[in-house]
């Protein structure tokens, strides 16, 4: 009798779509806050922008730049940036850090869903290594609170340059 | 001979110092321990806490704001500030873990509660949309007058 007054076809309609609505709304509800949990390192120049970044710098001096560090992990993260200094041939992978021995660290802590930019000062040894143009590397690693360990993320930003000797 | 044995009160005074000498080499390991003690093991044990916390779905943004700012300052060797902002870090900490079973159980309640309703939304509309669109429509019409077209003439 109710039918008859609404029409079929439209009712059939607004009831698919009130079905359709309640199983998206549900998908959203029932899925996992971080669908694809992710890290992220970004090397910035000393106005801590993209680009205009230094190409030369002094053996023995310094060379100032910014970093970032995202965090999507779905909990907080305690990020360390690894600085070292090598060649082209040192650079780290996405399984494996650099061979290189660290020459300095910074470490953050880094809320879910938030981002932490900060400048660092980098020194450059007395005694680069020989090379036309050395490779300023950074790695991100991240204590991994479950084991108690520091583990390298398979994140890694690196920038040439050429160092001048004095 | 007995002017070389000991009295009662210079035997008792010898063992009370030595008693003393003993409990004072017992304590001396102990400070000196809490002396080198790490002062980024107890960062590292509220890091952990924190991420129990935030794992949980528990809002950790307080403590996080506490942590980075001690984190600052063992980066630049205050260590006496440090564990200031740690303290206050654990107090929080503390009273997160006392409410995290309250606060979990509500959050799963809210969303299966509104799961629960959302899967029952479309019975609804199905069950009531034509009932209280009948309503409407008489309660739009409540004022019409039926007449009987032949009267008019």
């Amino acid at each position: 009798m109710f039918v008859n007054i609404l029409d079929g076809e439209v009712f059939a309609v607004i009831v698919a779509i009130s079905i359709m609505g309640s199983a998206l709304g549900i998908a959203q509800l029932l899925r996992s806050e971080v669908v694809e949990p992710f890290t992220a390192l970004g090397l910035l120049n000393q106005d801590c922008a993209i680009g205009e970044y230094p190409k030369y710098v002094f053996a023995g001096g310094e060379v100032e730049l910014c970093v970032f560090v995202g965090n999507n992990m779905g909990y907080p993260i305690l990020a360390r940036v690894v600085y070292k200094l090598g060649t082209g041939e040192d650079l780290p992978t996405n399984t494996t850090p650099s061979t290189l021995k660290p020459i300095k660290n910074f470490t953050v802590l880094v809320a879910h869903g938030g981002n932490v930019t900060f400048k660092v000062r980098l020194p450059i040894p007395e005694n680069p290594p020989e090379a036309d143009r050395v490779a300023i590397i950074l790695e991100l690693w991240f204590y991994d609170p479950e084991r108690g360990v520091w583990t390298y993320s398979g994140r890694w930003n690196h920038l040439y340059v050429q160092v001048v000797r004095v | 001979m007995s002017r070389f044995l000991p009295s009662l009160a210079e035997a008792l005074l010898a063992t009370g110092l030595v008693l003393a000498a003993l409990s004072a080499v017992s304590v001396l390991p102990r400070v000196a321990h809490a002396e080198v003690l790490d002062p980024y093991s107890k960062f590292y044990e509220l890091y952990v806490r924190t991420v129990k916390l935030a794992s949980q779905g528990i809002d950790v943004g307080e403590v996080v704001g506490y942590l980075s700012k001690s984190l600052e300052l063992l980066e630049a060797g205050r260590y006496g500030e440090a564990f200031e902002e740690m303290a206050r870090a654990e107090d929080v900490v503390a009273r997160l873990e006392l409410s995290a079973g309250g606060v979990v159980m509500r959050g799963m309640l809210v969303k299966y509660g509104a799961t629960a309703v959302l899967a029952l939304l479309p019975v609804a509309i199905y069950l009531l949309l034509p009932r209280v669109y009948v309503y409407a429509w008489y309660r739009a019409r409540r004022r019409w007058v039926v007449v009987r077209e032949h009267t008019r003439r």
